[in-house]
């Protein structure tokens, strides 16, 4: 008895399910990287909902574009109630929610974790592959990578042998395996973080960075509360000695995949080609 | 033996902090950067060693003297082994009132505007708990009083530390309720110590009322201590320590706790004697299990409270233990 509003529910939702013949055309993103994947890629009137993260400027490269979007919090009930014919989330955040849409007979698809270029563009022709918007996807990937290697030949000759650390909040660096090491490999430029053994987003000890002693330390400046809530890392003593060159470049530009890392690459040549 | 026990007590602590300055993730050769210091060559050993390692080797030390003279006061104050700032809830309470004051971005207005709130925070607690033991008498009655203030102050901390504008906000939860000196400032030392003075003098001095007060309330007055004075005495004393511990390095711990008990015997249970020892016994604990710390290969580093725990935890229930068969 306790299955009958599950079955009564799956009845409803099969019709759905089944109209795999033409490009889904209530597509749901419980995720901030396949919201703007989405936004990128197919008409807002094939977009049913986006995460709540969307339209927040903190998080996503594009809030404008998803204001006027119906906002989910990633819940199984809500994502439901819309009767999506896809919907996509990331490989590691709600999990148990698209489980329970699975179960239900809905098609849920999941990006996985981009850390190199190559795999960025990966993940724009997978979700172009999902919606039906291939020519698109090849289009917007032809002009990324064009302006990428542009900016790589600009970078490389200057660039070239030094060395530079990403860090984010709380003193986390970015390891080997990231798309920030990938990054920095690109222009020519060693990654202390991996140097110093570090995989992925971890903690790197204020003592290391000053043996390593990088040429760029390259950051997301938050403001003043940022600096003071998370541990205050960036502003101790002890970096006045090393006087590394400061870069700013927004996490979100490295959180999510899409073209906005053309725009980390540009945003360099453009902060080096002002003599600090 | 009890003569030169308190001096050996102090040479460990000074031990155990030359041992921390020689730890650490980086290879650094301690003395060549105290000759590039002293030759004043501009070293990035010599930077490890002022900026990074000296400030964290004297917040472990300041951290846990405060840290075990609270504890050895509490357990004093309210007559009660189990009395300690951590597991009554007064570290946890001071580290909420911090984390609001560094939320709403007041702490930019004034150096003192931290400790202050911590430890407001922690006076708060204290005075909550006496009122509360007056109402509920009993020692059962003030652990889960603690336990409630501990659950409500620790929750809203995280609760408030989930709005902030980062990703990885959640980590500064950690930092807050399990303690860390790690990648602190001198700076960090300066904020602190002021407090730490007042209230260790403050405790200091309450010695011989704690001994009166071990006979009983009526006693102490009938031997001339205005109980009054000597318990607000008590709560700022505690307050300033609690409260600038953990402005600078969060919740550590499990050392108001235990250092009292490991040093009771000692010192034949006598809680004057028991203040002073409390103090290079909580050093020596601190600095031992950041020296610990950062021997341990994780990928992250571990929070103090983590290890002072793990030390704590099994001598702390073997020492129960026996305390309740030899009853």
């Amino acid at each position: 008895m306790k299955s009958l509003p599950f079955l009564l529910l799956a009845l409803v939702l099969v019709p759905f399910a089944q109209a795999q013949s033409r490009p889904p055309q209530r597509i749901v993103s419980m995720n901030v990287c396949t919201d703007q994947l989405l936004l990128l890629l197919v008409e807002r009137s094939r977009l049913a909902s986006l995460s709540r993260f969307a339209a927040d400027a903190a998080w996503s490269s594009m809030p404008a574009e998803a204001i006027g979007i119906t906002p989910n919090r990633g819940q199984a009930d809500e994502i439901v109630a819309l009767q999506p014919d896809l919907v996509l989330t990331s490989a590691f955040s709600g999990t148990f929610a698209a489980r329970v849409l699975e179960r239900l007979h809905l098609r849920v698809e999941r990006l996985g974790f981009a850390a190199t270029r190559e795999e960025v563009f990966g993940q724009i022709a997978q979700v172009a592959d999902w919606t039906g918007e291939e020519a698109s996807a090849r289009q917007l990937i032809a002009t990324t990578r064009a302006r990428i290697e542009a900016s790589v030949q600009q970078l490389r000759p200057q660039l070239a042998g030094k060395s530079a650390v990403f860090l984010s909040s709380n003193g986390i660096a970015f390891g080997s395996s990231t798309l920030q090491d990938d990054f920095l490999h690109s222009v020519g430029l060693r990654n202390i973080a991996a140097e110093a053994g570090i995989s992925g987003p971890a903690p790197l000890s204020l003592e290391l960075l000053l043996q390593a002693a990088p040429d760029f330390i390259i950051s997301e400046p938050r403001g003043t509360l940022d600096a003071q809530m998370a541990h205050p890392y960036l502003q101790h003593a002890a970096l006045m000695h090393l006087n590394p060159r400061r870069l700013s470049l927004p996490d979100r530009w490295f959180d999510c995949a899409g073209p906005w890392l053309a725009d980390a690459y540009s945003s360099v040549v453009s902060q080096l080609s002002v003599t600090p | 033996m009890m003569r030169v026990a308190l001096p050996l007590l102090w040479l460990l602590v000074l031990v155990l902090w030359l041992l921390e300055l020689a730890a650490g993730p980086a290879m650094v050769d301690v003395l060549s950067a105290l000759a590039d210091w002293i030759g004043d060559n501009d070293s990035v050993a010599r930077i490890i060693l002022q900026e990074v390692r000296i400030p964290r080797a004297l917040l472990a030390l300041l951290t846990g003297a405060s840290l075990g003279i609270s504890g050895a006061a509490l357990q004093g104050l309210m007559r009660n082994p189990l009395a300690s700032p951590d597991l009554l809830g007064i570290s946890q309470t001071a580290a909420l009132l911090a984390v609001s004051v560094l939320y709403f971005g007041w702490s930019a207005q004034a150096w003192w505007l931290l400790p202050l709130a911590a430890l407001l925070g922690a006076a708060l607690a204290v005075l909550l708990l006496l009122q509360l033991t007056r109402k509920l008498p009993g020692t059962h009655a003030l652990i889960l009083a603690g336990l409630a203030l501990t659950a409500l102050t620790s929750s809203l901390t995280t609760f408030a530390l989930s709005f902030a504008p980062n990703p990885y906000a959640l980590q500064e939860a950690y930092f807050w309720l399990l303690g860390s000196v790690a990648n602190r400032n001198l700076t960090d030392v300066w904020i602190a110590l002021p407090f730490m003075l007042v209230g260790t003098m403050l405790l200091l001095g309450c010695g011989r009322a704690l001994d009166a007060l071990s006979l009983g309330e009526d006693t102490a007055a009938s031997l001339g201590f205005p109980l009054a004075h000597y318990r607000w005495r008590l709560i700022i004393g505690v307050a300033c320590n609690v409260g600038a511990a953990v402005a600078v390095s969060g919740c550590i711990g499990f050392v108001g706790l235990i250092v009292p008990h490991l040093l009771r015997s000692l010192c034949g249970a006598q809680p004057s004697r028991l203040l002073w020892w409390s103090m290079p016994g909580g050093a020596a604990l601190v600095l031992l299990a950041d020296v610990l710390v950062q021997q341990i290969p994780t990928g992250q580093e571990l929070q103090l409270g983590v290890l002072t725990a793990l030390l704590g935890g099994p001598f702390f229930l073997l020492l129960l233990l026996k305390q309740w068969s030899e009853r």
